[in-house]
């Protein structure tokens, strides 16, 4: 399961994910509750999918 | 997933790949797209008979988040049927698809040739701010090129040349007996020396003597605009006065090449490359224009040149078809990865073709 999508498996509970940045090994948190995004540390924090986009047609390991 | 504390962690990291580019997006942004029932309704019921609407929702809003990426363009090239190429001439071998570019920059290149083509006592200055890569020199080239040997033309590069080389070059140009056609690139160069522009200035009222007959188009790609650059050139000594010897219908901007000029730019070079070698080229496999105007690899017009003479050389006698095949050596790993990347998303554009005419 995506983590950005792991709040749905929790409805109306606050769901933290803290993982290192692949580049620096520096934390990142991501807070949420359902729709809600209760924090995101950095704020500068980005998301990147390595797969070209031409693969998520037909879905890819790591979203289905 | 992967996170990263800033886009510039993603670029710096080790497996970045630049294909998939387009989907660096904010976290914000990310959780937006797993908003979607594809993630929200997996605790339903019934969330396995929907899940291919689902899929299809998730798709749709990756697309939609996605930056503009040519990969989403395929659709273009899957409609083309047959181009002639002399629909898209700006002048000479220069093409652009967009029809406003394609109109501003025959308006632009009328009123070049209309400078050389009459003698006049009015200055005939042009400044033209054109994005990396866009083709400015080739443009001005294709004007002169278009004129034949009745117009002399000169191309100085001012970031080259030191203030004795520029002062030269100038003179030299100026100086000759036919109508001349002057390109100075790089305008902004040596930003922090007096001397450029107190060089230019004298040759800019050159033809308010009435002895020289000259038209000279500065160009430059700094300041990420036709405005940035004349805000640069304003703050520099003589910078005002230069601006103020190019009239405004004579400033303009050549926009940066989209998908569908890379498309065109292929089918040129292939077809020009095809020639130079006795072999008329009729058709193109569309997968094979799709990876051309898509590839980080052919970025320049070089590189683009190389590739296609390359690549023609490769069809057997007595085919005048380029096949997506035709573009690698064999064995090249380029080609099955690039084949498999798009194959299931641009399957339409295996085994089709772009019929090119190519007739003046």
């Amino acid at each position: 399961m995506e983590a950005l999508a792991v709040r749905w498996l929790f409805p109306g509970q606050e769901v933290t994910v803290t993982t290192p940045c692949l580049d620096c090994g520096e934390q990142v948190t991501v807070k949420m509750r359902d729709e809600e995004i209760v924090s995101i540390d950095p704020e500068t924090a980005v998301g990147y999918q390595l797969s070209p986009f031409v693969q998520w047609r037909e879905g890819s390991g790591a979203f289905n | 997933m992967n996170l990263f504390r800033s886009e510039e962690h993603v670029r710096r990291w080790s497996l970045y790949s630049s294909a998939a580019e387009d989907y660096i997006l904010p976290i914000s942004t990310w959780l937006g797209i797993f908003s979607g029932p594809l993630f929200r309704e997996r605790l339903s019921n019934d969330y396995l008979e929907r899940g291919k609407g689902y899929v299809e929702e998730y798709h749709q809003a990756l697309k939609e988040a996605g930056k503009a990426s040519p990969y989403w363009n395929y659709p273009l090239i899957a409609e083309l049927d047959v181009v002639r190429l002399s629909r898209y001439r700006v002048v000479g071998r220069y093409t652009r698809f967009d029809p406003a570019v394609l109109n501003e920059l025959k308006d632009a290149r009328n009123r070049i040739v209309s400078g050389l083509e009459h003698r006049s006592h009015h200055r005939e200055n042009h400044l033209v701010w054109a994005a990396p890569g866009s083709g400015k020199t080739f443009f001005v080239e294709q004007i002169a090129e278009a004129l034949g040997s009745e117009v002399a033309y000169h191309e100085i590069n001012l970031a080259k040349l030191d203030q004795p080389g520029f002062e030269f070059a100038l003179r030299d140009a100026v100086a000759g007996p036919k109508p001349t056609l002057i390109l100075v690139d790089e305008i902004d160069a040596h930003s922090s020396e007096p001397w450029p522009y107190e060089v230019l200035m004298p040759h800019l009222d050159a033809n308010l003597s009435g002895t020289a007959h000259v038209v000279i188009v500065l160009a430059g790609s700094s300041g990420f605009s036709l405005e940035g650059m004349k805000q640069r050139i304003n703050t520099r000594p003589k910078g005002p006065d230069v601006l103020s010897r190019v009239p405004s219908p004579n400033q303009f901007t050549i926009a940066p090449l989209g998908f569908g000029d890379r498309v065109l730019v292929a089918l040129s070079h292939l077809h020009s490359a095809g020639s130079e070698i006795g072999h008329d080229i009729q058709e193109v496999e569309k997968l094979g224009l799709y990876y051309i105007a898509v590839s980080d690899r052919l970025a320049s017009a070089r590189q683009l040149q190389e590739f296609a003479a390359a690549a023609v050389e490769r069809i057997p006698r007595g085919d005048d078809r380029v096949k997506y095949d035709h573009l690698f050596v064999p064995g090249d790993p380029e080609n099955k990865r690039f084949w498999m990347d798009v194959s299931n998303i641009a399957r339409e554009l295996v085994n089709s073709y772009v019929t090119l005419e190519a007739t003046a």
